[in-house]
């Protein structure tokens, strides 16, 4: 078994680049498009989509904000091409060459041990994505952020610099930590300003897959590559199978146009109805992401969705693949499967034989609504490659491959949780979202679109319209059925050791809802139902996707005092209000 | 933030818009009437069926519910959704033969059996893999029957089936929505 995380490269040219775009084979523009007037500089139903008089770098200059890119068999609405969102456009290191900036080196892995220390800076990094040079944000210089490697129960240090230009700080997602070194400004600590330091103590008491990331309008710091994972090693040598080789790879995507980075919002994020989609698939903040495998290999991935929004549905190009664990723990039984659905925030833990020789595609396959023309789309992605050469594995696994191993461990530990499954539940909550003050012409496509809800928003189906929503048009909420407290009125207190039935209802009485990926700081949950229909197999969770019109149970175990977030983990919904904070006390209250 | 619209007003007219409508196919939504195009919030996991000249009086509905699976969402390689359908129906009684119900794509090229009705009327639960999709029940000779021979019965459509070209329905058939979502619709 190797417990060793090898830090793949990119080990051979790109080949995903071009090729990725699956472009719809749609022929002909809508009757829409014909009979509208369009606005007299758009003849052309593109005309914007793809700048030339910007310059190459946006980072040299200051940012402006221009069509956002989108699909070119899309038809453009009238009434829209002059729209812009009601925020500053707004790019990192405006006025900085580029290439006075630091290349970004491939993350590294840093194997600590209890007590160690890391030093952890944010800061400006030269990155080349398909071709364009880019001013981006890295961690430590690198991308994604290092790579920390620890054994559970250690308590690390963490010194963290933020050589940024906005206030920050960093979030460690899933780690049951002390309060104190959550992460969370405003609710656990004062944001790090420019130039300003914190220091972090974290704890992980579970085996598993984690990541980092900051806390503060991460609709931009995230998204422009402050993220890494965290890989909390179990005592237990055979906490997983035998496998010949791991990989921990974070899922992302960007959005980039001729011009570079398509600019973010200064004063508030855009993006906010359906989150910023990006165009280019990254994983591991490369575009062109491959590895090597022998046939006959068995492949650990640690899969983590790092994206804004995007859901991704994962394949591995037909190579049999089976789920092991997710965000905090393994599974009660481990389960064959045929992709990987994983949101934004979500961790996934799946095994892949590699049988045949060639190259194997990890494609992101998703049916995309086209709401101009009423119909589902099928769209194809190429994540990566996985080169499977034709020499034979040196040490084969198949046999553990074969068996679906039941953890009695696992199963023994939610035994203590069984007697909570049918209680009644404690907290109800709605998700939906208020629209205000954006232009006619989007509000009559959005009551459109009100005619049918889609369970979750596989991709950018209406980029113009969304890009130009911001939080001063949109706000998304969380109300508490019982109270009608809505996002930061809500104030639930628990005790440390409650264990709380919390019904999270998404219901499609909006305009343009949508699923949401929510997240629970600094506790563990089960997804216990959804849709009234009681899961059979149980996985310690901290964020787990609720469809559109869907109605999930999460049982949760407040384990962790302090005050902490729940919130939608899309970024631009977060950004636009989507969040509360909670406390469980430390100790009981007197009876 | 200003200029929101009153959401538990929203909510409140859907709400009420809803419960004074009468139960319609959900293919039917897309009518040009202004009650139909407004009836926000369609249940996005029911499709009724309504009955044939040959069912005078029967009806059905199908509850669809995700397909078990490691993940909150079900859905193929493809990205089409796995549903479970959870299909009963009422006043399909006195019928010789099989009553047999089936799955498939708007366009008729792919067909799922998703089995044969108890005597109660109701299906034992079937997986749909289609993202936009007809459920229908005929009455069979033969329980058997691998593609559908007989008069179909009940029919109906999934809730995706509300999802039409932007010229067909909306903004450019100028409804009026009484007010549902604010004080300009």
């Amino acid at each position: 078994m190797n417990r060793a995380v090898r830090a793949v490269g990119a080990v051979g040219a790109g080949t995903t680049g071009g090729g990725r775009s699956s472009r719809l084979a749609l022929t002909a523009l809508t009757a829409l498009t014909v009979v509208a007037p369009r606005p007299a500089h758009a003849q052309d139903p593109h005309a914007g989509h793809h700048i030339t008089h910007a310059p190459d770098s946006a980072a040299t200059s200051a940012a402006a904000w221009r069509m956002p890119p989108m699909d070119m068999t899309m038809p453009m609405l009238p009434g829209m091409a002059e729209l812009e969102p009601k925020a500053t456009a707004w790019l990192p290191g405006a006025g900085i060459d580029p290439m006075s900036l630091p290349a970004a080196a491939y993350r590294e892995v840093r194997i600590m041990s209890d007590g160690d220390t890391l030093d952890l800076t944010a800061g400006l990094v030269r990155r080349m994505i398909n071709g364009r040079t880019l001013v981006m944000y890295g961690f430590n210089g690198q991308y994604p952020g290092p790579l920390i490697q620890a054994p559970q129960n250690a308590t690390i240090i963490v010194r963290f610099r933020n050589d940024t230009a906005l206030p920050t700080a960093v979030h460690w997602h899933g780690v049951r930590l002390d309060n104190r070194f959550d992460g969370v400004p405003h609710v656990t600590q004062d944001p790090v300003e420019p130039g300003g330091t914190f220091t972090y103590e974290v704890h992980f008491p579970d085996a598993g897959i984690y990541w980092y990331h900051p806390h503060h309008r991460e609709d931009i710091t995230q998204d422009l590559g402050l993220y890494g994972n965290m890989m909390v090693t179990a005592p237990d040598p055979a906490y997983y199978n035998p496998v010949n080789a791991e990989e921990v790879l974070m899922l992302d995507d960007l959005l980039i146009d001729d011009a570079g980075l398509f600019p973010y919002g200064e004063e508030r994020a855009t993006h906010a109805l359906m989150g910023r989609f990006g165009n280019v698939f990254l994983v591991n903040g490369e575009a062109d992401w491959r590895m090597e495998a022998r046939t006959g290999d068995v492949v650990r991935f640690f899969l983590t969705n790092a994206a804004n929004t995007r859901v991704f549905n994962l394949s591995f190009g037909g190579a049999r693949a089976k789920v092991v664990a997710s965000d905090v723990g393994r599974y009660e039984r481990e389960a064959y499967v045929d992709n990987v659905v994983i949101a934004p925030a979500e961790r996934y833990v799946v095994e892949v034989l590699f049988e045949e020789p060639g190259p194997i595609a990890i494609t992101n396959r998703v049916q995309a609504i086209d709401h101009y023309r009423g119909v589902f789309v099928s769209k194809v992605d190429t994540l990566g490659i996985v080169d499977v050469l034709p020499e034979r594995t040196t040490e084969s696994h198949r046999q553990a491959f074969e068996t679906l191993r039941a953890n009695a461990d696992v199963t023994a530990e939610i035994d203590r949780f069984r007697e909570h499954f049918d209680r009644a539940v404690d907290h109800e909550v709605e998700l939906g979202v208020e629209i205000g003050s954006l232009p006619l012409p989007i509000l009559q496509m959005m009551l459109l679109d009100t005619l049918y809800f889609h369970p979750m928003e596989w991709s950018d189906a209406m980029p113009e319209m969304n890009y130009v929503a911001t939080g001063a048009d949109v706000r998304w909420f969380i109300r508490d059925v019982a109270t009608g407290r809505e996002n930061g009125d809500i104030d639930w207190r628990f005790d440390q050791g409650d264990v709380v039935k919390l019904r999270i209802r998404n219901r499609p009485v909006n305009l343009h809802p949508m699923h949401h990926p929510i997240h629970l700081h600094g506790q563990r949950f089960l997804v216990l139902e959804r849709d009234g229909v009681r899961n059979t197999n149980f996985v310690w969770k901290d964020t787990a996707v609720i469809p559109l019109g869907s109605t999930v149970d999460l049982l949760v175990e407040m384990s962790n005092p302090g005050d902490w977030m729940l919130h939608c983990h899309i970024s631009e919904h977060l950004e636009t209000g989507m969040q509360l904070v909670f406390r469980v006390d430390p100790q009981p209250r007197t009876q | 933030m200003t200029s929101l619209l009153p959401a538990r007003s929203i909510l409140a007219a859907a709400l009420l818009l809803l419960a004074g409508s009468a139960p319609a196919p959900a293919g039917a939504v897309a009518a040009s009437t202004n009650s139909g195009f407004c009836r926000a919030g369609p249940d996005p996991y029911e499709v009724r069926l309504v009955p044939t000249a040959h069912a005078n009086g029967a009806s059905g509905i199908v509850r669809l519910t995700f397909a078990e699976s490691p993940y909150v969402v079900t859905v193929t390689a493809e990205g089409h959704h796995r549903y479970q359908a959870h299909l009963t129906t009422e006043g399909l009684g006195g019928r010789g033969g099989s009553l047999v119900a089936w799955a498939t794509t708007p366009e008729l090229d792919q067909v799922q059996k998703l089995g044969t009705l108890t005597a109660d009327g109701d299906l034992p639960p079937a997986e749909i893999t289609f993202n936009k999709f007809l459920v229908f029940v005929t009455q069979e000779d033969d329980a058997a029957v691998e593609r559908w021979q007989g008069r179909i019965l009940l029919r109906g459509i999934s809730p995706s089936g509300r999802l039409h070209t932007m010229a067909g329905h909306g903004p450019f058939q100028g409804e009026s929505c009484g007010g549902l979502f604010g004080p300009q619709w």
